[in-house]
């Protein structure tokens, strides 16, 4: 399906396979990206049978690191995104730096407002910050194209930039502020500092060590979860979702939602990247809450 | 009788305030033979950065007939690297082109390119700011930020006082009299700020003798140059106040700023470019190239 060699869907099969044995070292759940889409557009279709991938408009709250692009057909580009992702509409691009909902209540708003009603169509978001983990482990990092082999790239970048902000001071970071804070165009940084600061036990280990890789995916979970929760938390009324969701639909129209929230994991250049999934969500438009298809969304993923 | 394309270029260069738009796909192809005639890099040596807006009808072009404008010629770039957010501008800051830039590809002295452009629909009834989405039927307005920030200012109240980050959604972040907020709408704010800070275009968003879809051109090229400002200081504050050795890595990096026009839904999409620039990273120094880049077609 993918013409080059050298395209990052196509590693041997084999050094493929101990790659993702060396992802589940540290995320034991981790599929490869390429199969995580294909269960969602199951699972979804499985639900609702009008929702195939081609109705349903797809929201990326991902990083926009280049590696994170879409992997295209026949021309050799550096993306990661599986092309199973590229079968629902869109996306919209909800991220920024490391996969937070920067795009915040307008951009949710509009995002809905674009679904294919005339179809009866459904919306999915995904939410996920990303770290690199090397072929050879070292988490936090990843080999970059047209880069030295033994010159790691940190990634993600600015989550590194936020876990040593955090590390390194003592008091809690404003905006405009110090060190990385004084540029007014860096605010999406420092909300990624802010979400890493407030979450107490995720700022204390993190002091608590100087390993790297330690570092990187404590600073990751607590970017994932603050990202999770603003768009869908707290229940009831106060979420960006809500806020978006009530404000865009009618009684005449109240499209299904699903939200899934995870860790992207990126790869050295020229492999498959992989995903590990946190939650798998659907919006229930009269209780105006989420029911929980974790479970059974995991059950159906496949490992390689 | 649906248009064809050739008739849909009549619509946005005649009807709208964008006489010299061309095809992205073409725009795309153009940027690749100016980049390799003027410096030698061929696309796959040249990381991209676009700062363009969120919306779903900006999304690459894919193998399958989805919904995204972007041209296919843009694909054979690597990337890209993603710089914009809501209306284009882009808010994810110096800290992002550090990023990007530290991604490039020096091992094959490779170089960089830093596409901005907000973007605004144009329907085949050549209605300015609008656009027909797949799967529906009326008219979107596009972008819809943007039509946000205008809109304020057709709040008599308002419209007199400057945007607060706390203006009630959707205007900013704070929530509605149902809804208490959840603090999540900083990029609105920014593109509010931006037009209220234009003092001309201020006057005509309020001005009752202005349609609506004018109102959304002014607002778009005030948001433009906004754009373009800020991602020239963006990239230049990567290079000389966060890492100055960055310029060890990449040379070259090619600044291009127009107006990305959306087209109902079926089309190719169109550009109206506004500059083609050389940064050179060791002198910190914008080099102008608008009028050969533009000359390949004109």
């Amino acid at each position: 399906m993918h013409g080059s060699s050298l395209t990052s869907d196509s590693g041997p099969v084999s050094q493929q396979l101990d790659y993702g044995n060396v992802v589940r070292q540290t995320y034991p759940n981790a599929v490869t990206a390429e199969n995580f889409g294909l269960r969602v557009q199951s699972f979804i279709q499985s639900v609702s049978a009008v929702h195939t991938p081609s109705n349903v408009l797809f929201s990326a709250s991902i990083c926009s690191d280049d590696v994170n692009g879409p992997v295209f057909n026949n021309i050799n580009n550096l993306g990661q995104m599986p092309q199973s992702l590229q079968a629902f509409l869109g996306p919209f691009m909800a991220g920024g730096l490391d996969g937070y909902p920067h795009t915040g209540t307008t951009g949710l708003f509009a995002y809905a407002s674009h679904v294919t009603q005339g179809t009866n169509g459904a919306l999915f978001i995904y939410v996920a910050p990303h770290i690199g983990i090397t072929r050879t482990n070292q988490v936090g990092y990843m080999r970059r194209r047209g880069q030295g082999y033994d010159n790691l790239s940190a990634t993600c970048g600015a989550a590194a930039a936020a876990a040593e902000w955090v590390y390194n001071s003592s008091t809690a970071p404003s905006f405009p502020g110090a060190v990385l804070l004084a540029n007014p165009s860096d605010y999406q940084f420092f909300t990624l500092v802010d979400a890493i600061w407030n979450d107490e036990p995720a700022r204390n280990a993190i002091k608590a060590t100087s390993d790297f890789g330690q570092q990187m995916v404590l600073a990751t979970e607590a970017i994932r979860k603050a990202a999770y929760n603003i768009i869908t938390a707290p229940v009831g009324g106060t979420s960006t979702f809500r806020l978006a969701y009530d404000s865009c639909f009618t009684e005449s129209f109240k499209p299904d939602v699903y939200v899934s929230s995870g860790t992207f994991i990126n790869v050295d250049d020229g492999f498959k990247a992989y995903v590990d999934t946190t939650n798998f969500v659907k919006y229930n438009n009269s209780t105006g809450n989420f029911t929980d298809y974790t479970t059974q969304f995991k059950a159906g993923l496949q490992l390689n | 009788m649906p248009l064809t394309q050739a008739q849909y270029t009549t619509v946005v260069t005649k009807a709208s305030a964008y006489p010299n738009a061309i095809l992205v796909e073409d725009f795309g192809n153009y940027c690749k033979t100016f980049i390799q005639t003027l410096c030698g890099y061929s696309a796959g040596n040249v990381l991209l950065a676009d700062s363009i807006c969120s919306d779903d009808v900006n999304a690459p072009a894919y193998y399958n007939n989805n919904i995204g404008q972007m041209p296919a010629s843009f694909n054979d770039f690597q990337g890209p690297f993603f710089a914009g957010g809501i209306g284009g501008y882009p808010h994810t800051g110096s800290i992002a082109m550090f990023a990007w830039a530290s991604h490039v590809q020096y091992v094959s002295n490779g170089a960089l390119m830093l596409f901005s452009a907000p973007h605004i629909g144009v329907t085949s009834a050549g209605r300015l700011g609008y656009m027909v989405r797949r799967g529906q039927s009326s008219d979107s307005n596009t972008c819809g930020a943007v039509g946000v920030a205008v809109t304020r200012n057709l709040d008599t109240v308002l419209s007199g006082v400057p945007p607060l980050s706390t203006d009630v959604f959707p205007f900013a972040q704070g929530g509605t009299a149902s809804h208490t907020g959840s603090g999540n709408n900083y990029q609105q704010y920014i593109l509010n700020k931006i037009v209220w800070d234009d003092i001309t275009t201020r006057r005509s968003l309020t001005a009752t003798n202005v349609t609506f879809e004018n109102k959304m051109k002014l607002a778009t090229e005030s948001i433009r140059q906004a754009t373009y400002t800020q991602a020239r200081a963006n990239l230049s504050a990567a290079f000389v106040t966060i890492n100055r050795s960055l310029s060890d890595l990449v040379k070259d990096v090619f600044v291009v700023n127009g107006t990305f026009i959306n087209v109902d839904d079926g089309y190719q999409a169109y550009i109206q470019v506004n500059s083609f620039e050389l940064y050179k990273t060791a002198s910190n120094t914008f080099v102008t190239y608008t009028t050969p880049f533009t000359a390949q077609w004109a």
